[in-house]
């Protein structure tokens, strides 16, 4: 063999080989890819991305690490042009409020420190410039306030943030907690960011109540309020109907399937799902009690190792939001939850959630949903659904102002809610000493 | 060793590797394509029990997973759109339930909190004649007004146009606009559409969407007799309780008799929920 030959031989071994190796990896990623299971793969893991779009699923979509609310403001106010101006209980003002402010709050929840201070120091804020007003139903941890506002807050992360009042002329931000402390820390805001906000906000002019009656001097006081709400009342709910489609994905939603075990009691009117870590106790008529053996609970906030630090409770929160979220659409209640209150103790967090009707909290004697995590596992979980429909008649709920002349000599905030009388929701206006609301 | 024996030793080993993953899956291939036949036959079999058959031309789609996706309202592309369409907006109401109506020399355009459009306006052109005339003027007038989808699928019939389009890769099976063409130079815009891109979060879990699952359920509740042309996996627009847009997966199935939506998760025949 010449030297020609041979170098046509060793050429075609190297184009050989080059070849079988690229169709080695070809054929691994196609055995791999059969053989793998697309649902158990993060959504936003590229591999998923190219199975979508290879195979007709949905792609093109964002995915976010969070960033939901797991509770939308009762109220929000802005000085525009030195007049205040307001939105409140009306889903759709808050939506679009918060658009316009969200930029304005993102800046101004930028971290800071924490110190207590005296109603004085917040009526002498309020008259000295422009305002901007967030308040919630219930506490709220100021991180995950910042968190969905666009900032970020570390220092007394876990106060639990009710009203938040940012005043751009001492540069402060003010954090009225749930328990009724003040609080203050510095707080700068650009001014281009203030004046967007202020072009983009619409409202109702309002005025805080500053020192005139015995409410908070936060309070807003609208002027000409009118607000008028429908009566509600609650119709019989039954998760165990066929036609309802509810059951499954209510089961869905806390990780069983509908061909999951069960036992039933008290002449099938409760059914228990039981699966090996976790046990699920359906009443037909809306009491849901979810139970699970501790770290091996198949609903998780997050896996070991992949959150620390603030990011832990956003997890949660999330979790408990998009498991609501998915039981509500479930069983088509008409109703949406809302964070009211979270408690961290060791590694263990409490969230409480209340039941609303378009912007509206609905009060019951007891809370209509708690979640207990244990670190990143969902152990336990009760959630009373009640269906409500709105009826033809409206009632008008006292206006802020006339409530607050109204108060006694202790200092009180107020609240619009629902409140059961008669088979009837009806909403009405209450004062909120933080032990317990009184019509 | 000379490296000529080592190439020879290296690429037999290399066939014999790709032989076997080629074999393995091939024959996972073929086992995926007997499931599946066999899998039709069956739902056909149990289907021909409540009255329905399969057309000729019906193949069962691949089963997948799809994950619920949320849509934010967009009122600034709403205005934007209202603005295009009416020239000057001159007035602006939103009502209690989430409507917003704006007014304008040339017309009225109304959105409504679940995507439901309503409008009518001049569109300073002349009443197209025929439909390909109306093709033409109607994506001239939609790219114009904003109202722009991938995938965009514009049909004419009766001088309406309609324009469907993929949200996330996939048809929303009830996301569509009619554009109606009338008098001098008017036009009449209904339907329901979206902005913006869709989003899930990193814990949202997928939706399994069978379709043999899909099938036997609208069959069992559905009560109807005939035959079944085909079905599509997609998703349809709802509001939920918080009044966010879900895009939620649902089957299309299309029979004889009409075109029915079937919800991945619940099983449940859309008309039959609302």
């Amino acid at each position: 063999m010449n030297g020609a030959d041979r170098s046509v031989k060793n050429t075609v071994k190297n184009v050989s080989l080059l070849l079988l190796v690229l169709l080695l990896g070809l054929l691994c990623a196609a055995n791999w890819l059969s053989g793998v299971n697309m649902g158990q793969m993060p959504a936003d893991s590229p591999a998923h991305r190219l199975y979508d779009s290879l195979y007709g699923g949905a792609f093109g979509y964002e995915v976010r690490s969070s960033g939901l609310a797991a509770a939308q403001p009762a109220q929000l106010a802005l000085t525009v042009d030195g007049t205040l101006y307001g939105v409140q209980y009306n889903l759709n003002d808050v939506d679009e409020g918060m658009a316009a402010v969200r930029p304005l709050w993102a800046q101004v929840l930028a971290d800071g420190a924490l110190e207590a201070v005296s109603e004085s120091a917040l009526l002498a804020a309020i008259q000295a410039g422009d305002c901007a007003v967030l308040r919630y139903h219930g506490g709220i941890p100021l991180s995950a306030v910042a968190g969905w506002m666009g900032g970020t807050w570390k220092q007394g992360a876990n106060l639990a943030a009710e009203t938040l009042v940012y005043t751009a002329g001492s540069g402060t931000l003010f954090v009225r907690t749930a328990d009724g402390a003040l609080y203050a820390a510095p707080a700068r805001a650009e001014e281009a960011a203030l004046r967007e906000a202020q072009q983009a906000f619409r409202g109702q002019p309002c005025s805080f109540a500053g020192e005139t009656y015995a409410v908070y001097p936060e309070s807003l006081l609208f002027e000409r309020e009118m607000l008028s709400l429908p009566l509600l009342t609650v119709e019989p709910l039954d998760l165990f109907a066929p036609a309802s489609g509810g059951l499954e994905g209510m089961l869905s939603a806390f990780e069983f399937t509908a061909y999951t075990d069960f036992y039933s009691e008290q002449n099938d009117q409760v059914r228990v799902f039981v699966d090996n870590v976790s046990t699920l106790r359906v009443n037909g008529t809306g009491l849901l009690q979810f139970a699970a053996a501790g770290e091996d609970s198949a609903v998780r906030a997050y896996n070991e190792g992949e959150v620390s630090g603030s990011a832990v409770l956003d997890a949660q929160l999330d979790c408990a939001r998009q498991l609501l979220d998915n039981v509500l659409l479930a069983c088509d209640t008409g109703t949406h939850a809302s964070l009211y209150a979270a408690a961290q103790a060791q590694d263990k967090t409490t969230l409480v959630f209340m039941q609303m009707y378009g912007g509206v909290p609905l009060l019951g004697a007891q809370d209509f949903a708690v979640f207990t995590f244990e670190r990143g596992a969902l152990i336990s979980a009760t959630i009373r659904l009640q269906r409500f429909r709105a009826s033809q008649t409206r009632r008008t709920v006292l206006p802020a102002r006339q409530a607050a002349a109204g108060t006694s000599e202790e200092m009180c905030g107020m609240i619009v809610a629902y409140r059961m009388q008669d088979k009837t929701c009806i909403p009405q206006r209450f004062y909120w000493n933080h032990t317990a609301p009184a019509a | 060793m000379q490296w000529g024996k080592v190439k020879n030793i290296l690429i037999a080993i290399l066939l014999a590797v790709n032989l076997f993953l080629l074999g393995n899956f091939g024959m996972k291939m073929w086992q995926n394509r007997q499931d599946a036949q066999r899998l039709a036959a069956d739902v056909e079999q149990l289907l021909s029990g409540y009255g329905l058959t399969l057309d000729d031309a019906f193949r069962l789609p691949r089963d997948s997973e799809l994950p619920t996706l949320s849509l934010d309202r967009s009122r600034a592309d709403e205005e934007n759109t209202a603005s295009a369409m009416l020239g000057a907006v001159t007035e602006r109401i939103e009502q209690e339930d989430g409507t917003v109506r704006f007014a304008g020399a040339d017309g009225t355009v109304e959105w409504q909190v679940d995507g439901t459009v309503q409008a009518d306006c001049d569109t300073g052109a002349e009443t197209p004649d025929g439909d390909a005339a109306a093709l033409r003027l109607a994506r001239r007038l939609f790219a114009a007004w904003g109202l722009q989808a991938e995938d965009a699928v514009l049909t004419a019939a009766d001088g309406t146009v309609t324009m469907t389009g993929t949200v996330a890769g996939l048809p929303v099976h009830n996301r569509a606009l009619s554009l109606r063409f009338y008098g001098t130079g008017r036009a009449a815009l209904t339907g329901r559409w979206s902005f913006g891109t869709p989003y899930t979060t990193v814990r949202a879990s997928g939706t399994p969407c069978i379709a043999a699952d899909a099938l036997l359920d609208f069959a069992a509740r559905s009560e109807q007799k005939g035959c079944v042309l085909n079905m599509t996996v997609g998703y349809r627009m709802q509001t939920d309780s918080s009044r966010r847009t879900q895009l939620t997966p649902t089957w299309k199935i299309t029979t004889d008799q009409g075109e029915y939506l079937v919800d991945c998760a619940k099983k449940t025949l859309i008309e039959q929920e609302e």
